[in-house]
Protein backbone atom coordinates (compact mmCIF):
# COMPACT_ATOMS: atom_id res chain seq x y z
CA UNK A 1 0.00 0.00 0.00
CA UNK A 2 1.26 3.46 -0.78
CA UNK A 3 -1.28 5.19 1.42
CA UNK A 4 -3.06 3.89 4.51
CA UNK A 5 -5.43 5.89 6.68
CA UNK A 6 -6.79 4.40 9.87
CA UNK A 7 -9.53 6.00 11.97
CA UNK A 8 -8.45 9.54 11.11
CA UNK A 9 -10.38 12.21 12.98
CA UNK A 10 -10.05 15.94 13.16
CA UNK A 11 -12.07 18.67 14.82
CA UNK A 12 -11.84 22.42 14.51
CA UNK A 13 -13.40 24.78 17.04
CA UNK A 14 -15.49 21.94 18.41
CA UNK A 15 -16.77 20.89 15.00
CA UNK A 16 -15.92 17.46 13.59
CA UNK A 17 -14.29 17.96 10.19
CA UNK A 18 -13.11 14.38 9.68
CA UNK A 19 -14.78 11.48 11.39
CA UNK A 20 -13.16 8.06 11.59
CA UNK A 21 -11.77 8.00 8.06
CA UNK A 22 -10.07 4.78 6.97
CA UNK A 23 -9.03 3.74 3.48
CA UNK A 24 -6.05 2.52 1.50
CA UNK A 25 -4.58 3.28 -1.88
CA UNK A 26 -2.59 0.68 -3.81
CA UNK A 27 0.34 1.19 -6.16
CA UNK A 28 -0.85 2.55 -9.53
CA UNK A 29 -4.42 2.99 -8.32
CA UNK A 30 -6.45 6.10 -9.12
CA UNK A 31 -8.74 7.03 -6.26
CA UNK A 32 -11.07 10.00 -6.16
CA UNK A 33 -12.45 11.55 -3.04
CA UNK A 34 -15.76 12.99 -4.02
CA UNK A 35 -18.00 15.25 -2.01
CA UNK A 36 -19.75 18.58 -1.88
CA UNK A 37 -18.05 21.78 -0.72
CA UNK A 38 -17.43 21.65 3.02
CA UNK A 39 -17.60 17.84 3.13
CA UNK A 40 -14.03 17.69 4.48
CA UNK A 41 -12.28 16.37 1.38
CA UNK A 42 -9.76 19.23 1.08
CA UNK A 43 -8.97 19.01 4.81
CA UNK A 44 -8.39 15.30 4.35
CA UNK A 45 -5.96 15.96 1.51
CA UNK A 46 -4.17 18.60 3.61
CA UNK A 47 -3.82 16.09 6.48
CA UNK A 48 -2.40 13.47 4.12
CA UNK A 49 0.19 16.00 3.00
CA UNK A 50 1.08 17.11 6.51
CA UNK A 51 -0.39 20.60 6.15
CA UNK A 52 -2.88 19.94 8.95
CA UNK A 53 -2.50 17.86 12.05
CA UNK A 54 -4.99 15.18 13.04
CA UNK A 55 -6.54 14.53 16.45
CA UNK A 56 -6.81 10.77 16.19
CA UNK A 57 -5.75 7.90 13.97
CA UNK A 58 -2.81 7.10 11.73
CA UNK A 59 -1.63 8.02 8.26
CA UNK A 60 1.01 5.87 6.64
CA UNK A 61 2.70 6.80 3.36
CA UNK A 62 4.83 4.26 1.53
CA UNK A 63 5.49 2.35 4.74
CA UNK A 64 6.36 5.37 6.90
CA UNK A 65 4.03 6.86 9.47
CA UNK A 66 3.25 10.53 8.94
CA UNK A 67 0.88 10.39 11.92
CA UNK A 68 0.75 7.47 14.31
CA UNK A 69 -1.71 6.88 17.12
CA UNK A 70 0.23 6.04 20.26
CA UNK A 71 -2.12 5.69 23.22
CA UNK A 72 -3.97 8.96 23.51
CA UNK A 73 -1.33 10.86 21.53
CA UNK A 74 -0.72 11.17 17.82
CA UNK A 75 2.99 11.11 16.96
CA UNK A 76 4.14 13.18 14.00
CA UNK A 77 6.98 12.14 11.69
CA UNK A 78 10.16 14.18 11.98
CA UNK A 79 13.65 14.38 10.49
CA UNK A 80 14.70 11.69 8.02
CA UNK A 81 11.38 9.88 8.26
CA UNK A 82 9.48 13.04 7.29
CA UNK A 83 11.96 13.66 4.48
CA UNK A 84 11.30 10.15 3.11
CA UNK A 85 7.56 10.75 3.29
CA UNK A 86 7.83 14.09 1.49
CA UNK A 87 9.79 12.34 -1.24
CA UNK A 88 7.10 9.67 -1.61
CA UNK A 89 4.16 12.02 -1.99
CA UNK A 90 3.54 14.94 -4.31
CA UNK A 91 0.77 17.50 -4.18
CA UNK A 92 -0.66 19.63 -6.96
CA UNK A 93 -2.51 22.49 -5.29
CA UNK A 94 -5.81 23.76 -6.59
CA UNK A 95 -4.27 27.14 -7.41
CA UNK A 96 -0.86 25.54 -8.09
CA UNK A 97 1.10 27.75 -5.65
CA UNK A 98 4.08 28.11 -7.95
CA UNK A 99 6.83 30.26 -6.48
CA UNK A 100 6.28 33.58 -8.24
CA UNK A 101 9.90 34.76 -7.90
CA UNK A 102 11.33 31.66 -9.57
CA UNK A 103 11.26 30.51 -13.20
CA UNK A 104 9.54 27.31 -14.26
CA UNK A 105 12.82 25.40 -14.12
CA UNK A 106 13.82 26.88 -10.74
CA UNK A 107 10.41 25.98 -9.32
CA UNK A 108 10.97 22.36 -10.27
CA UNK A 109 14.60 21.93 -9.22
CA UNK A 110 14.55 23.94 -5.97
CA UNK A 111 13.64 21.06 -3.66
CA UNK A 112 15.64 18.29 -5.38
CA UNK A 113 18.83 20.37 -5.12
CA UNK A 114 18.37 21.97 -1.73
CA UNK A 115 16.46 19.33 0.19
CA UNK A 116 17.53 16.07 -1.44
CA UNK A 117 21.04 17.14 -2.49
CA UNK A 118 20.56 16.10 -6.08
CA UNK A 119 23.33 17.26 -8.41
CA UNK A 120 22.19 20.43 -10.21
CA UNK A 121 22.97 19.12 -13.69
CA UNK A 122 21.05 15.93 -13.03
CA UNK A 123 18.11 17.86 -11.57
CA UNK A 124 18.00 20.15 -14.62
CA UNK A 125 18.12 17.14 -16.96
CA UNK A 126 15.27 15.44 -15.07
CA UNK A 127 13.23 18.64 -15.05
CA UNK A 128 13.74 19.17 -18.77
CA UNK A 129 12.63 15.61 -19.52
CA UNK A 130 9.49 16.16 -17.47
CA UNK A 131 8.77 19.51 -19.10
CA UNK A 132 9.23 17.92 -22.50
CA UNK A 133 6.80 15.15 -21.61
CA UNK A 134 4.31 17.72 -20.40
CA UNK A 135 4.84 19.73 -23.63
CA UNK A 136 6.06 22.91 -21.94
CA UNK A 137 9.82 22.67 -22.37
CA UNK A 138 9.76 25.96 -24.30
CA UNK A 139 8.47 27.66 -21.11
CA UNK A 140 11.46 26.53 -19.03
CA UNK A 141 12.74 30.05 -18.34
CA UNK A 142 9.37 31.75 -18.01
CA UNK A 143 8.00 33.11 -14.75
CA UNK A 144 4.62 31.79 -13.52
CA UNK A 145 2.81 35.05 -14.33
CA UNK A 146 3.75 34.60 -17.99
CA UNK A 147 1.95 31.24 -18.24
CA UNK A 148 -1.66 30.28 -18.84
CA UNK A 149 -3.63 28.37 -16.18
CA UNK A 150 -3.14 25.06 -17.96
CA UNK A 151 0.61 25.62 -18.32
CA UNK A 152 0.91 26.56 -14.65
CA UNK A 153 -0.85 23.36 -13.71
CA UNK A 154 1.64 21.36 -15.77
CA UNK A 155 4.53 23.08 -14.00
CA UNK A 156 2.91 22.23 -10.66
CA UNK A 157 2.62 18.61 -11.81
CA UNK A 158 6.28 18.55 -12.88
CA UNK A 159 7.30 20.04 -9.51
CA UNK A 160 5.25 17.44 -7.65
CA UNK A 161 6.69 14.49 -9.51
CA UNK A 162 10.35 15.36 -10.07
CA UNK A 163 11.36 13.21 -7.09
CA UNK A 164 9.50 10.18 -8.50
CA UNK A 165 6.87 9.94 -5.76
CA UNK A 166 4.78 6.84 -5.16
CA UNK A 167 1.59 8.85 -4.95
CA UNK A 168 0.51 12.20 -6.38
CA UNK A 169 -2.40 14.14 -4.94
CA UNK A 170 -4.50 16.58 -6.93
CA UNK A 171 -6.69 19.16 -5.23
CA UNK A 172 -9.60 20.02 -7.53
CA UNK A 173 -7.60 19.56 -10.75
CA UNK A 174 -10.49 20.48 -13.03
CA UNK A 175 -11.74 23.60 -11.31
CA UNK A 176 -11.61 26.57 -13.67
CA UNK A 177 -10.18 24.72 -16.67
CA UNK A 178 -11.74 24.15 -20.07
CA UNK A 179 -12.53 20.76 -21.60
CA UNK A 180 -9.30 20.66 -23.56
CA UNK A 181 -7.16 21.09 -20.42
CA UNK A 182 -9.37 18.60 -18.57
CA UNK A 183 -8.66 16.03 -21.26
CA UNK A 184 -4.92 16.58 -21.03
CA UNK A 185 -4.99 16.27 -17.21
CA UNK A 186 -6.78 12.94 -17.61
CA UNK A 187 -4.07 11.80 -20.03
CA UNK A 188 -1.30 12.80 -17.62
CA UNK A 189 -3.02 10.96 -14.77
CA UNK A 190 -3.39 7.83 -16.89
CA UNK A 191 0.33 8.02 -17.68
CA UNK A 192 1.06 8.03 -13.93
CA UNK A 193 -1.07 4.93 -13.57
CA UNK A 194 0.89 3.15 -16.29
CA UNK A 195 4.06 3.95 -14.35
CA UNK A 196 2.56 2.43 -11.18
CA UNK A 197 2.25 5.81 -9.49
CA UNK A 198 -0.90 6.07 -7.41
CA UNK A 199 -3.08 9.13 -7.83
CA UNK A 200 -5.41 10.60 -5.24
CA UNK A 201 -7.84 13.18 -6.55
CA UNK A 202 -10.05 15.45 -4.51
CA UNK A 203 -12.83 16.79 -6.67
CA UNK A 204 -16.43 17.82 -6.83
CA UNK A 205 -16.45 17.24 -10.58
CA UNK A 206 -18.53 14.05 -10.72
CA UNK A 207 -18.05 13.40 -14.41
CA UNK A 208 -14.26 13.73 -14.24
CA UNK A 209 -13.95 11.64 -11.05
CA UNK A 210 -16.08 8.83 -12.47
CA UNK A 211 -14.41 8.78 -15.85
CA UNK A 212 -10.87 8.49 -14.57
CA UNK A 213 -10.91 6.69 -11.21
CA UNK A 214 -10.55 3.04 -10.31
CA UNK A 215 -12.41 3.76 -7.09
CA UNK A 216 -14.43 6.63 -5.68
CA UNK A 217 -14.70 7.47 -2.01
CA UNK A 218 -17.74 9.57 -1.21
CA UNK A 219 -17.47 11.91 1.75
CA UNK A 220 -20.23 13.78 3.50
CA UNK A 221 -20.01 15.67 6.78
CA UNK A 222 -16.46 14.38 7.28
CA UNK A 223 -17.51 10.73 7.02
CA UNK A 224 -17.02 8.17 4.31
CA UNK A 225 -20.52 7.27 3.17
CA UNK A 226 -19.60 4.88 0.38
CA UNK B 1 34.02 79.39 -4.63
CA UNK B 2 37.25 79.00 -2.71
CA UNK B 3 35.28 79.46 0.47
CA UNK B 4 32.89 76.63 -0.40
CA UNK B 5 35.77 74.30 -1.29
CA UNK B 6 37.48 75.09 2.00
CA UNK B 7 34.17 74.64 3.80
CA UNK B 8 33.63 71.23 2.22
CA UNK B 9 37.15 70.20 3.16
CA UNK B 10 36.67 71.31 6.75
CA UNK B 11 33.35 69.41 6.93
CA UNK B 12 34.48 66.18 5.35
CA UNK B 13 35.07 64.56 8.75
CA UNK B 14 31.47 65.35 9.71
CA UNK B 15 30.18 63.97 6.43
CA UNK B 16 32.07 60.75 7.05
CA UNK B 17 30.58 60.50 10.57
CA UNK B 18 27.04 60.94 9.20
CA UNK B 19 27.58 58.30 6.52
CA UNK B 20 29.25 55.97 9.02
CA UNK B 21 26.37 56.16 11.52
CA UNK B 22 23.88 55.72 8.69
CA UNK B 23 25.50 52.57 7.25
CA UNK B 24 26.21 50.83 10.54
CA UNK B 25 22.63 51.46 11.71
CA UNK B 26 21.17 50.36 8.39
CA UNK B 27 23.08 47.09 8.14
CA UNK B 28 22.47 45.98 11.72
CA UNK B 29 18.85 47.05 11.94
CA UNK B 30 17.92 45.36 8.67
CA UNK B 31 19.47 42.07 9.78
CA UNK B 32 17.95 42.32 13.27
CA UNK B 33 14.64 43.55 11.81
CA UNK B 34 14.29 40.41 9.67
CA UNK B 35 15.04 38.17 12.64
CA UNK B 36 12.67 40.06 14.95
CA UNK B 37 9.92 40.07 12.31
CA UNK B 38 10.17 36.28 12.09
CA UNK B 39 9.98 36.07 15.88
CA UNK B 40 7.06 38.52 15.93
CA UNK B 41 4.95 36.23 13.75
CA UNK B 42 5.90 33.07 15.65
CA UNK B 43 3.30 30.98 17.40
CA UNK B 44 4.80 31.46 20.86
CA UNK B 45 2.62 34.03 22.55
CA UNK B 46 5.07 35.17 25.23
CA UNK B 47 7.73 35.96 22.60
CA UNK B 48 5.17 37.83 20.51
CA UNK B 49 4.14 39.89 23.54
CA UNK B 50 7.74 40.75 24.46
CA UNK B 51 8.59 41.82 20.89
CA UNK B 52 5.36 43.84 20.60
CA UNK B 53 6.21 45.64 23.85
CA UNK B 54 9.73 46.43 22.62
CA UNK B 55 8.33 47.81 19.35
CA UNK B 56 5.76 49.88 21.23
CA UNK B 57 8.44 51.47 23.44
CA UNK B 58 10.79 52.17 20.52
CA UNK B 59 8.11 53.68 18.32
CA UNK B 60 6.28 55.36 21.14
CA UNK B 61 9.18 57.47 22.38
CA UNK B 62 11.41 59.91 20.47
CA UNK B 63 14.77 58.67 19.22
CA UNK B 64 16.36 61.75 20.78
CA UNK B 65 15.04 60.70 24.20
CA UNK B 66 16.36 57.18 23.68
CA UNK B 67 19.84 58.48 22.89
CA UNK B 68 19.76 60.73 25.98
CA UNK B 69 18.52 57.86 28.14
CA UNK B 70 21.26 55.47 27.01
CA UNK B 71 24.13 57.99 27.16
CA UNK B 72 23.14 60.16 30.14
CA UNK B 73 20.51 58.05 31.95
CA UNK B 74 22.07 54.61 32.17
CA UNK B 75 25.30 55.82 33.87
CA UNK B 76 23.10 56.70 36.87
CA UNK B 77 22.60 52.97 37.43
CA UNK B 78 26.22 52.22 36.67
CA UNK B 79 25.92 51.33 32.97
CA UNK B 80 28.23 53.55 30.97
CA UNK B 81 28.74 53.60 27.22
CA UNK B 82 31.20 55.47 25.08
CA UNK B 83 29.30 58.07 22.98
CA UNK B 84 29.48 56.19 19.65
CA UNK B 85 28.40 52.95 21.32
CA UNK B 86 25.46 54.72 22.97
CA UNK B 87 24.41 56.24 19.66
CA UNK B 88 24.64 52.92 17.83
CA UNK B 89 22.64 51.12 20.53
CA UNK B 90 19.89 53.74 20.39
CA UNK B 91 19.78 53.96 16.59
CA UNK B 92 19.90 50.21 16.01
CA UNK B 93 17.27 49.47 18.66
CA UNK B 94 15.00 52.19 17.30
CA UNK B 95 15.36 51.36 13.62
CA UNK B 96 15.13 47.60 14.22
CA UNK B 97 11.67 48.25 15.68
CA UNK B 98 10.53 50.17 12.59
CA UNK B 99 12.06 47.66 10.17
CA UNK B 100 10.49 44.79 12.13
CA UNK B 101 7.04 46.20 11.47
CA UNK B 102 7.80 46.75 7.79
CA UNK B 103 9.19 43.22 7.38
CA UNK B 104 6.35 41.67 9.38
CA UNK B 105 3.78 43.31 7.13
CA UNK B 106 5.82 42.20 4.10
CA UNK B 107 5.98 38.57 5.23
CA UNK B 108 2.29 38.51 6.13
CA UNK B 109 1.36 39.93 2.72
CA UNK B 110 2.76 36.83 1.03
CA UNK B 111 0.18 34.27 0.00
CA UNK B 112 -0.16 31.38 2.48
CA UNK B 113 0.10 28.99 -0.46
CA UNK B 114 3.77 29.90 -0.96
CA UNK B 115 4.59 28.73 2.59
CA UNK B 116 2.52 25.57 2.10
CA UNK B 117 4.13 24.72 -1.24
CA UNK B 118 7.56 25.09 0.37
CA UNK B 119 6.48 22.85 3.23
CA UNK B 120 5.16 20.00 1.09
CA UNK B 121 8.34 20.09 -0.97
CA UNK B 122 10.29 19.49 2.23
CA UNK B 123 12.05 22.86 2.44
CA UNK B 124 13.10 23.82 5.95
CA UNK B 125 11.89 27.08 7.44
CA UNK B 126 15.27 28.65 6.76
CA UNK B 127 15.27 27.49 3.13
CA UNK B 128 11.67 28.70 2.62
CA UNK B 129 12.61 32.15 3.86
CA UNK B 130 15.87 32.27 1.92
CA UNK B 131 14.59 31.18 -1.49
CA UNK B 132 10.92 32.14 -1.46
CA UNK B 133 9.65 34.39 1.32
CA UNK B 134 12.39 36.99 1.72
CA UNK B 135 12.89 37.70 -2.01
CA UNK B 136 9.13 38.17 -2.40
CA UNK B 137 8.92 40.20 0.79
CA UNK B 138 11.64 42.63 -0.33
CA UNK B 139 9.81 43.32 -3.55
CA UNK B 140 6.64 44.16 -1.60
CA UNK B 141 8.24 46.38 1.02
CA UNK B 142 10.72 48.37 -1.07
CA UNK B 143 8.70 51.64 -1.07
CA UNK B 144 8.17 51.52 2.71
CA UNK B 145 11.80 50.56 3.27
CA UNK B 146 12.98 53.48 1.09
CA UNK B 147 10.94 55.92 3.21
CA UNK B 148 12.45 54.62 6.42
CA UNK B 149 15.99 54.69 5.06
CA UNK B 150 15.55 58.32 4.00
CA UNK B 151 14.28 59.18 7.48
CA UNK B 152 17.36 57.50 8.93
CA UNK B 153 19.66 59.81 6.93
CA UNK B 154 18.00 62.83 8.50
CA UNK B 155 17.80 61.28 11.98
CA UNK B 156 21.59 60.91 12.09
CA UNK B 157 21.67 64.65 12.88
CA UNK B 158 20.35 63.81 16.37
CA UNK B 159 23.80 62.63 17.43
CA UNK B 160 24.68 66.26 18.20
CA UNK B 161 23.05 65.70 21.61
CA UNK B 162 25.96 63.56 22.80
CA UNK B 163 28.58 65.81 21.21
CA UNK B 164 29.42 63.76 18.14
CA UNK B 165 30.69 65.96 15.33
CA UNK B 166 28.47 65.01 12.43
CA UNK B 167 27.99 67.15 9.33
CA UNK B 168 25.29 69.35 10.90
CA UNK B 169 27.37 70.08 13.97
CA UNK B 170 30.38 70.98 11.82
CA UNK B 171 28.12 73.21 9.73
CA UNK B 172 26.93 74.97 12.87
CA UNK B 173 30.52 75.49 13.99
CA UNK B 174 31.33 77.01 10.58
CA UNK B 175 28.27 79.31 10.79
CA UNK B 176 29.39 80.62 14.18
CA UNK B 177 32.99 80.95 13.08
CA UNK B 178 32.41 82.66 9.73
CA UNK B 179 29.22 84.58 10.58
CA UNK B 180 27.41 83.38 7.44
CA UNK B 181 24.54 80.98 6.80
CA UNK B 182 26.26 79.48 3.77
CA UNK B 183 27.53 76.40 5.69
CA UNK B 184 23.92 75.48 6.46
CA UNK B 185 23.17 75.57 2.74
CA UNK B 186 26.11 73.25 2.12
CA UNK B 187 24.84 70.91 4.85
CA UNK B 188 21.35 70.93 3.31
CA UNK B 189 22.85 70.12 -0.08
CA UNK B 190 24.82 67.26 1.44
CA UNK B 191 21.67 65.70 2.96
CA UNK B 192 19.64 66.28 -0.21
CA UNK B 193 22.43 64.83 -2.38
CA UNK B 194 22.78 61.79 -0.13
CA UNK B 195 19.02 61.19 -0.22
CA UNK B 196 18.94 61.68 -3.99
CA UNK B 197 21.58 58.96 -4.42
CA UNK B 198 19.64 56.60 -2.12
CA UNK B 199 16.31 57.30 -3.84
CA UNK B 200 17.91 56.60 -7.19
CA UNK B 201 19.38 53.38 -5.83
CA UNK B 202 15.97 52.26 -4.55
CA UNK B 203 14.39 53.02 -7.95
CA UNK B 204 17.03 50.84 -9.60
CA UNK B 205 16.44 48.03 -7.10
CA UNK B 206 12.67 48.28 -7.68
CA UNK B 207 13.27 47.99 -11.41
CA UNK B 208 15.45 44.93 -10.82
CA UNK B 209 12.58 43.28 -8.97
CA UNK B 210 10.20 43.90 -11.87
CA UNK B 211 11.21 40.64 -13.55
CA UNK B 212 8.27 38.85 -11.90
CA UNK B 213 4.83 39.65 -10.60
Amino acid sequence: MVLELKNVAKSYKGKRILDNISFEVKEGEIVSIFGKSGAGKSTLLRCINGLETIDKGSIKINGEYLYRQNGIYVEVAKGESLKKIRQSIGLVFQNFNLFSNLTVLENIILAPINVYNLDRELAVKKAELLLDRLKILDKRDFYPYELSGGQRQRVAIARACILSPKIICFDEPTSAVDDEVKKSIAEIIMEFKSEKIAVLIVSHDKEFSHSISDRIINIEGGKIIS
Amino acid sequence: MNYIVNLLLSMKGGMFVTIYIFFITLVFSIILGIITAMIRISNIKIIRVVVSFYIFIMRGTPLLLQIIFIFFGLPMIGVTFERYTAVFIAFILNYTAYFTEIFRAGIQSIDKGQFEAAKVLGLSKFQSYRYIILPQMFKNILPALANEVITLVKDTSLVYVVGIADVLREGKIAVNRDATLLPFLVVAMFYAGFIYVLSDLFKKVERRFEYYR
